[in-house]
């Protein structure tokens, strides 16, 4: 496996169209799933990821060299000058940025988050899809998730009678 | 090379990415029902008793749906906006001639009232899901002499290492009581029933004999104001108010009773209200509201068990945190209720009834009135709306 400087230990991450990622394995065991790979002994020079494009791989990447928590001798400088709630701060607002996407690309995130098991970024892109439906009406969420409404008008009915409450 | 497994389908198409999204969902209880409503496979999604856990567990603290009043028969009065405002109706117990209930206090979404007539027996009650399950009580504790004063619902599992309102569909479960001697008051009961052994246990009796209570003849025709139960470690809390006030306190560990003085000011006016409530670092502590000014007492341990004492912590000024105006200065504030799990307390004021969160000095108006039900104690009950009949099968599929 490859070292890079100060002998942090670096892992390849491949892309089904052909890119590679060097990350440090710190980064990269953000990922649950990598990291049980490399725990187990499962990864060799490099880690094939077969569904999940270069474009969001990327995107993976930056958002877990962000993540990784900021300990050790590279990191020592930052968690010591920075306050933990000015760091968590300024995280957020580096996660609202991010997330900026358009609807097609947090879908491949939700996606790649769940498939490699990045449990933050799986709480920011889910949260974010939720919180971006949850103001709208029922019609309007149906349109934007591409969801088809296939109960009858009567089925339709007896659950809002049942809840009525609910749909004031 | 190492190869990952193959990837699912897109997410909005694979019922696990699906799932975790929802999870997301507000703890609100609209937010199921109407996601239900999106589509059957959401409706499935949403009902699967897998993903309800998860739904409790991923929002930990479930949200304040309303209140019960402890006087009479139990009525439920909401606490949250709409969509979110569960009308009263909706968790009301259905009566029968000549039932009479007394509210005795709610836990992880589960409520406890006994019922006194004709023939006494407790009621477990799920409001969410409507279930309920009767238990008799011991009849050394409901007779000529005695009378039951207050109790409490609890976990088996204890507060920790489950997600509230898993306990109640499966867990087992205790139900301790208190009660008293009629009219004199001379001596307190307790007993507590496991659901594990089907059993009540010994009941346990101590004299009620407080300095700050002497016997009167209030005691004759009233019902002393027990506040709502405060869970505390494994010892259970009650303030109690007639003639005099004090804390009784239930080990439930050491099966012992006992009475803890209040502050010496904390009953030295009869515009004075006090409450047990959990301090700020989780120990037992006590709101002493005297005209607009709460004062935040907590019980701190000495050298000795018997060496405890009452420390005074914050002061908070209700007038000025809460927007009374002319009106609401009238009359002094009074505490009508607690939430333990979510750390609230409800204020009565003249010109409405709020809930405060003292910790973070935030606070919600609930009512605009201030008069109606004067003398009700409210316990507030927060549960996740995770059941109901829209979960059921609809029959008439085609």
């Amino acid at each position: 496996m490859a070292t890079r400087e100060a002998g942090k230990k670096m892992i390849m991450l491949k892309s089904p169209d052909g890119m590679e990622f060097e990350v440090e394995e710190a980064v990269a065991m953000e990922s649950q799933t990598i990291r049980k790979m490399i725990e187990d002994d499962c990864a060799d020079t490099a880690i094939l990821i077969p569904n999940i494009n270069s474009k969001i791989l990327s995107r993976v990447i930056e958002y877990c060299n962000k993540h990784v928590p900021t300990t050790g001798a590279t990191g020592a400088a930052a968690s010591d000058t920075v306050a933990p709630a000015a760091l968590a701060e300024d995280l957020k607002i580096w996660d609202a940025e991010f997330i900026k996407v358009n609807r097609a690309t947090r879908f491949d995130l939700i996606q790649a988050a769940s498939y490699l098991n990045i449990k933050g970024l799986l709480d920011l892109t889910s949260q974010t899809t939720i919180d971006t439906i949850s103001d709208n009406s029922l019609e309007e969420i149906r349109s934007f998730l591409s969801t088809k409404n296939d109960y009858l008008p009567e089925e339709e009915q007896t659950i809002r009678r049942e809840n009525q409450w609910a749909f004031q | 090379m190492s190869r990952l497994r193959r990837s699912p389908a897109p997410p909005m198409d694979d019922d696990d990415l699906l799932g975790e999204i929802l999870l997301r969902l507000p703890p609100q209880p609209s937010a199921l029902p109407r996601a239900s409503l999106v589509c059957k496979r959401w409706r499935r999604l949403v009902a699967d008793p897998a993903f309800l856990r998860r739904f409790r567990a991923h929002h930990r603290r479930p949200p304040v749906l309303g209140f019960f009043s402890t006087l009479g028969n139990p009525t439920f009065t909401p606490a949250l906006d709409p969509p979110d405002r569960i009308p009263s109706a909706r968790f009301s117990l259905r009566l029968e001639e000549g039932d009479h209930f007394q509210f005795l206090g709610c836990r992880h979404g589960r409520a406890l009232a006994v019922n006194t007539h004709p023939r006494p027996f407790l009621l477990l009650w799920d409001p969410v899901t409507g279930d309920q399950t009767r238990l008799a009580v011991p009849p050394e504790l409901y007779g000529d002499g005695t009378v039951i004063l207050t109790g409490a619902l609890l976990c088996s599992a204890g507060d920790q290492g489950h997600a509230h309102g898993d306990c109640r569909r499966s867990g087992h479960f205790q139900v301790a009581l208190i009660a008293t001697v009629k009219r004199s008051h001379s001596h307190l009961f307790a007993t507590v029933y496991s659901s594990a052994t089907s059993e009540w246990g010994e009941i346990i009796s101590m004299p009620f004999i407080h300095s700050r209570i002497k016997p009167s003849t209030a005691m004759k025709y009233f019902q002393p104001v027990l506040t709502p139960t405060i869970l505390i470690g494994n010892s259970l809390y009650w303030s109690y108010v007639l003639g005099g006030a004090c804390i009784i306190e239930f080990d439930l560990d050491t099966q012992r009773l006992a009475l803890i003085e209040p502050p010496p000011d904390a009953y030295a006016h009869d515009d004075t209200v006090f409450a047990v409530m959990p301090a700020e670092d989780g120990g037992l502590g006590l709101i002493v509201v005297s005209g607009f000014r709460a004062q935040l007492w907590k019980w701190e341990a000495g050298v000795r068990h018997d060496d405890a004492t009452w420390v005074l912590g914050r002061i908070v000024e209700l007038d000025k945190l809460l927007p009374l105006g002319a009106a609401g200065k009238r009359k002094p504030v009074a505490l009508v209720g607690f939430d333990e799990e979510n750390n609230v307390t409800l204020v009565r004021t003249s010109c409405g009834i709020f809930m405060v969160h003292l910790q973070s000095m935030t606070f919600k108006r609930l009512c605009n009135s201030g008069s109606a039900r004067d003398i009700h104690i409210y316990n507030a009950f927060s549960s996740f709306y995770d059941a109901g009949t829209c979960f059921e099968p609809l029959t008439f599929y085609r």
